[in-house]
């Protein structure tokens, strides 16, 4: 593939700049704590919602770009990166428990994701399933089973509305929004956020291998909206294992001679 | 005690794991690997054996080609007490990677087909149980067949992609089925997702393993339903998984 010279116009960055293994939070916050745990970080650049850092991890170059809430502005991250030669694209998020099974700071590295989003249409069709990478994904439960944190890898929700989940009743189509999510919940969904459906989804168009590793916020049924309930406390555990996991990639990389 | 309407089975007559394959053949075919084997019915294109494997308890069950089929079996079969669903089935590569004779253990499957969505609407993804597509991996990798990973296409007419889209949706079909393969789609089936949905629903556990019988380009003539020189394979690892699970 050709790597664009050009700097994207979103982020604004160039090739040279940035690793091919690159971290994807949503929160722009969250970039400065995932590229402490690198060496020699450094800021590449600031637009928008787009925060990215760039350091090493042992030895090899890694970035951290912040996406912004939703599957809008993460496809234009995801494209932007893809030109510029990123190959290897992992989430650290938070997401809300959707099932008895999620519990507040659980590690959750979702196996598949329900596309209750507009993102990913543009895409492909509906039926077309939204998964990870299996070797990533594999690696990542690894790294998750290493770490000795609590973990789940059920199917996560995304959706484009982060209020459906907090205050469906407020909406003029509450009663279809109340089907399809009883029907989620009783599919063995388990989680929820706003972004993993998309990232899977253009991964599996543009050869990207993603995954996706968060830290659950909250117990079933106790979703909320007030900033003193926000994971910071527990957020720690979801960067340990996103960094320990993108180490063990990048090993079975270098073992390998490449990627695949 | 009221027997099943369509498998034809009563309580009792199975075991909580249970291999299905498509057609009874292969169910007969299978059955010649267990001890103490018994056929415990055979109505319509059910035909099921129970014995033993591994020392302990296993059933077959085909389902028969489709997922109407497959989705009465699924639900006749958990009120049974199935709790392990293992598809042992063959595909179609849609894929250059993919070649004859080589295994695709679906990660999960495109739900080109009409029953799922009487169970999950068509945005929940159908997706193999983690810990069973696991144990296939293990038993794929011990084997001497080269094994892919990745997503299915589980389309509901069996000639969609070899009939040139020559249907009156032909136009609408082959710009589906391209962005299936844009997404890189490995191979196509008739029963995967299915299968999948319906025991998301049902909350029991499946995986599928799946023998690709044809290359990607291969045109229909060619193409053969039971490939003696390599169905043995995917009958292969599908028991040592089974192996592997019931040794835990």
């Amino acid at each position: 593939m050709k790597i664009q010279d050009k700097k994207p116009i979103h982020l604004k960055i160039s090739h040279q700049d940035i690793g091919q293994y690159v971290f994807i939070p949503g929160s722009v916050e969250r970039v400065e704590k995932i590229a402490s745990e690198l060496d020699n970080p450094r800021v590449v650049g600031r637009h928008r919602e787009f925060y990215v850092m760039t350091g090493t991890l042992d030895g090899t170059m890694v970035s951290v770009v912040s996406t912004g809430i939703g599957g809008p502005s993460t496809s234009i991250v995801m494209e932007e990166l893809h030109a510029l030669g990123v190959h290897t694209m992992v989430r650290i998020g938070s997401c809300a428990s959707t099932s008895t099974l999620s519990r507040i700071g659980d590690v959750i590295i979702p196996k598949a994701a329900v596309k209750m989003e507009g993102t990913s249409r543009s895409y492909l069709p509906n039926e077309f399933p939204a998964v990870p990478d299996f070797q990533i994904f594999s690696t990542y439960l690894r790294a998750a089973r290493r770490s000795g944190f609590p973990h789940n890898s059920g199917i996560t929700i995304t959706k484009d509305s982060f209020y459906t989940e907090v205050s469906p009743r407020t909406k003029p189509v509450f009663p279809l929004l109340q089907f399809q999510w009883d029907a989620y919940e009783r599919g063995g969904a388990t989680n929820t956020s706003m972004e993993c459906s998309t990232i899977f989804t253009i991964g599996s168009v543009l050869g990207i291998r993603t995954a996706s590793v968060m830290i659950c916020a909250t117990n079933y049924q106790a979703y909320s909206n007030d900033d003193k309930d926000y994971p910071r406390d527990w957020e720690h555990r979801a960067i340990k294992v996103g960094i320990e996991g993108m180490r063990m990639i990048i090993a079975d990389d270098k073992k390998r001679g490449g990627i695949r | 005690m009221m027997k099943m309407m369509h498998v034809g089975l009563l309580d009792g007559d199975i075991a909580p794991l249970v291999l299905l394959p498509g057609s009874p053949e292969r169910a007969a075919v299978i059955a010649t690997h267990l001890q103490d084997v018994e056929e415990k019915a055979y109505n319509r294109e059910y035909r099921t054996f129970t014995g033993e494997f591994a020392g302990k308890p296993l059933s077959v069950c085909s389902t028969g080609i489709g997922g109407p089929s497959m989705a009465i079996a699924v639900e006749e079969l958990v009120q049974l007490g199935a709790t392990r669903l293992v598809r042992v089935g063959t595909c179609l590569s849609t894929n250059p990677l993919v070649t004859r004779g080589s295994l695709v253990i679906p990660q999960a499957a495109v739900r080109m087909e009409g029953v799922a969505e009487q169970y999950l609407p068509p945005e929940f993804p159908a997706v193999a149980d983690m810990e069973l597509l696991t144990y296939l991996q293990e038993a794929a990798s011990s084997s001497p067949y080269e094994h892919h990973i990745g997503t299915c296409i589980t389309r509901s007419s069996y000639y969609t992609p070899f009939d040139g889209f020559s249907r009156p949706v032909g136009n609408w079909l082959k710009e589906t089925w391209n962005s299936y393969l844009q997404g890189g789609a490995l191979c196509s089936d008739m029963d995967t997702a299915i299968l999948f949905i319906v025991s998301q629903s049902l909350g029991v556990a499946s995986a599928s393993a799946l023998v690709c019988t044809n290359n990607h380009d291969t045109s229909l003539y060619e193409l053969e339903d039971d490939p003696e020189d390599c169905e043995h394979r995917v009958v292969d690892i599908a028991l040592e998984a089974v192996r592997r699970i019931v040794n835990g």
